[in-house]
C-alpha cells in the first residue's frame, strides 16, 4: 500500500522548475524509505512535491544545507517552524486549506516548491520528507521507475489474481480428478519385496495403491548407512527396461533441504516412507518391475528386481 | 558377579537398540570348525581331550533387525582318544584294566537364535539347541588292537547346547565373512563338550518366501 501510495506521489509530484510547462518526469521523484516517510530528488533546475498530511500531525521537511531564511507561504491555517536545514509544519484544522511553500537552501542546490494539503484520516499521510539534491539523470531515472512502478501495478496486482485464481483452478481440477479416479478404481496390494545396496542402504517395497488408470508403488529407504541418502532418481523398470515411472516423492525426519534435482532426503540411521506413480498401469500388469533409486550422479543405486508384481 | 551379568544384559540391550541389521535377510554360511572336544567314555575316569575339526552349514533368516533364527547343519571328527584304565572284558574273558582308545565323528543339526548388533561390522551371539548323532569306533585296547567288549563301533542320539560370540563384517550387500568362538556339550553321559573357533563365509540375500 505504501509503495503505491508512493508510486501515485511520484506523479503527483510535479516535475520542473516553478512556473514552467510540466516537462517529462525528469525532474522531483520519490523513493519510499518507511511507512510516512518520503525522500524526494530535487534536479538542478528544482521541483516541487505534493505532500498530504493528516490534520493535527507534525509534518518535518529536512534538507541535506541549511536553508534560506526567508520562506514564502501562500496560506494562514499551517503553523510553521524553521530550522537550520528543516522546517516543521502542522495544519491547525482539519479545513486548512492547502497551502504551497516555496524554499531553497543556502548553496542553491534544492528549489523546491512544496504543496500541503490535508487529506483525511484513512488516506496515506507523511511526516517526514527528505529533500535530496540530485543530478538531472538520477531524477530522471527515479522519475521513469517510479513511474513504471505506478503503471505495472495494476498489472501485477492482477497477475497476482491470476495466479490464485489459477492455483484454486488447478487444486479443483486435481480435487476432481482424484475423486472420479476414487470411484474408477481403489484398490491396494501388499508387496514384500526388500534389496539392499552395498552401502547399507535398503529399499522395502510395501505396497501399491491402485486409483485410476495409475498406480502409486510405495517403498520404505532405510538408511543404514553413515551418510544422508540424497534420492535423486525413481525408475519402475518393466520387462523391456521401460520406465513407467511418474513423479515421486520422500517423506523423511532429515532436516537437510533437498537442493535442486534431488526429491528428498534420508537421514543416516533414519527410514524414509517414499511412493512414486506409475502412470497407465495396465500396460505392466502381470509384469516383473524393477524398482530403481538413486542418489545424484548415479550413486547409491538400489534395484528391486524381485516381488514387484501387480496385478 | 550379579553387577557383571547386569551390566552385559544392559550393554547388549543397548546395542541391540542401535542395531540396524538384517530384517527380512536370508544367509547361508559355510564354516570350517576347530577346536579341543573333552570326549568321556563308560567306565573312563575322566574325558580325554582330542583335536576336533569339522564343516558346518548354516543358514539365517532376520526376524528384526537384530535377531535371526537360524539352522545349522554340520559334522566333526576327533581325535582318537585314549582312555586309561578303563575295566573291560575281552572276549567274555575275566575283567581287566586296560587302556583303550576309540574314535569319533560327530554330526549335528541345531535350531538357535542369533543377536546381530551392527551394520558393517557385527558382533553376534548365538545360543541353540539340537541334536546330535554320534558315530564312535570299535574300542580297542591301547597298543594292540584288540576288540573289547560292550564298545563296539555304532551310532547313538544325543541332545546338544550351545553357545557361540563372533564379528561377522559385511564385505558388500551380498557377503558376510566372519569368526567366533563356542562351547557346545552334549546332554547325555557320557558327555561330550567342546569349545570351538569358526571362520566362516555367507552368501546374504531377500528371498522371496516370507
Amino acid at each position: 500500500m505504501t509503495r503505491r501510495f508512493l508510486s501515485v506521489l511520484a506523479l503527483v509530484v510535479a516535475i520542473g522548475p516553478a512556473g514552467a510547462q510540466p516537462v517529462k518526469p525528469a525532474g522531483t521523484a520519490t523513493t519510499e524509505t518507511a511507512r510516512g516517510e518520503a525522500t524526494v530528488l530535487v534536479p538542478p533546475q528544482g521541483g516541487t512535491a505534493d505532500v498530504p498530511v493528516h490534520a493535527t500531525a507534525n509534518l518535518l521537511l529536512t534538507f541535506p544545507t541549511p536553508i534560506a531564511p526567508r520562506l514564502l507561504t501562500s496560506g494562514r491555517d499551517w503553523d510553521i517552524k524553521e530550522f537550520v536545514d528543516g522546517v516543521a509544519v502542522r495544519a491547525l484544522s482539519e479545513k486548512a486549506a492547502p497551502m504551497t511553500l516555496a524554499l531553497a537552501t543556502k548553496d542553491g542546490q534544492i528549489k523546491v516548491n512544496i504543496t500541503l494539503r490535508v487529506v483525511p484520516p484513512s488516506a496515506d499521510a507523511l511526516t517526514l520528507v527528505r529533500f535530496q539534491a540530485a543530478s538531472a539523470e538520477d531524477a530522471f531515472k527515479a522519475a521513469v521507475e517510479a513511474e513504471v512502478e505506478q503503471r505495472t501495478a495494476p498489472m501485477r496486482a492482477e497477475l497476482a489474481r491470476a495466479n490464485q485464481a489459477l492455483d484454486a483452478k488447478v487444486r479443483e481440477r486435481a480435487d476432481a480428478m482424484v475423486a472420479r479416479r476414487l470411484l474408477e478404481r481403489l484398490e491396494e496390494t501388499r508387496l514384500k519385496a526388500h534389496e539392499r545396496n552395498d552401502d547399507n542402504v535398503i529399499v522395502h517395497v510395501t505396497r501399491a495403491v491402485f486409483l485410476g488408470p495409475d498406480a502409486y508403488l510405495f517403498f520404505d529407504i532405510e538408511n543404514r548407512s553413515g551418510s544422508a541418502y540424497r534420492l535423486a532418481k525413481v525408475s519402475v523398470l518393466g520387462p523391456r527396461k521401460s520406465n513407467h515411472a511418474g513423479p515421486a516423492s520422500v517423506l523423511s525426519s532429515a532436516i537437510d533441504q533437498p537442493e535442486a534435482g534431488v526429491i528428498g532426503v534420508v537421514a543416516a540411521g533414519s527410514t524414509g516412507k517414499a511412493v512414486v506413480v506409475l502412470r497407465q498401469v495396465d500396460a505392466v500388469l502381470g509384469a516383473p518391475l524393477a524398482l530403481v533409486i538413486e542418489q545424484p550422479e548415479g550413486r547409491g543405486k538400489v534395484v528391486v528386481d524381485r516381488g514387484i508384481t501387480l496385478r | 558377579m550379579k553387577l557383571h551379568v547386569l551390566a552385559v544384559v544392559v550393554a547388549l540391550g543397548s546395542a541391540a537398540r542401535l542395531a540396524r541389521a538384517d530384517r527380512y535377510e536370508a544367509s547361508i554360511h559355510v564354516q570350517p570348525t576347530g577346536g579341543l572336544a573333552w570326549v568321556g567314555d563308560r567306565g573312563a575316569s575322566e574325558p580325554v581331550a582330542v583335536p576336533s575339526a569339522g564343516l558346518s552349514v548354516r543358514a539365517t533368516y532376520g526376524l528384526r533387525n537384530w535377531l535371526a533364527i537360524e539352522a545349522e547343519l554340520g559334522g566333526a571328527a576327533l581325535g582318537t582318544a585314549e582312555f586309561t584304565d578303563v575295566p573291560v572284558t575281552i572276549g567274555g574273558g575275566q575283567p581287566a584294566v586296560v587302556d583303550i582308545e576309540r574314535t569319533t565323528r560327530t554330526g549335528h543339526l541345531t535350531a538357535a537364535a542369533t543377536l546381530r548388533l551392527g551394520v558393517a561390522w557385527i558382533p553376534t551371539v548365538t545360543v541353540g539347541l539340537g541334536g546330535l548323532a554320534r558315530w564312535q569306533g570299535d574300542g580297542t585296547v591301547v597298543g594292540g588292537g584288540i576288540q573289547v567288549d560292550g564298545r563296539e563301533a555304532g551310532l547313538s542320539a544325543d541332545g546338544i547346547g550351545f553357545a557361540r560370540v563372533g564379528l561377522d563384517h559385511r564385505i558388500n550387500r551380498r557377503l558376510v565373512v566372519g569368526v567366533g568362538v563356542g562351547a557346545s556339550r552334549t546332554l547325555r553321559s557320557p558327555a561330550i563338550a567342546s569349545i570351538e573357533g569358526t571362520v566362516g563365509l555367507a552368501y546374504y540375500w531377500y528371498p522371496g518366501w516370507w
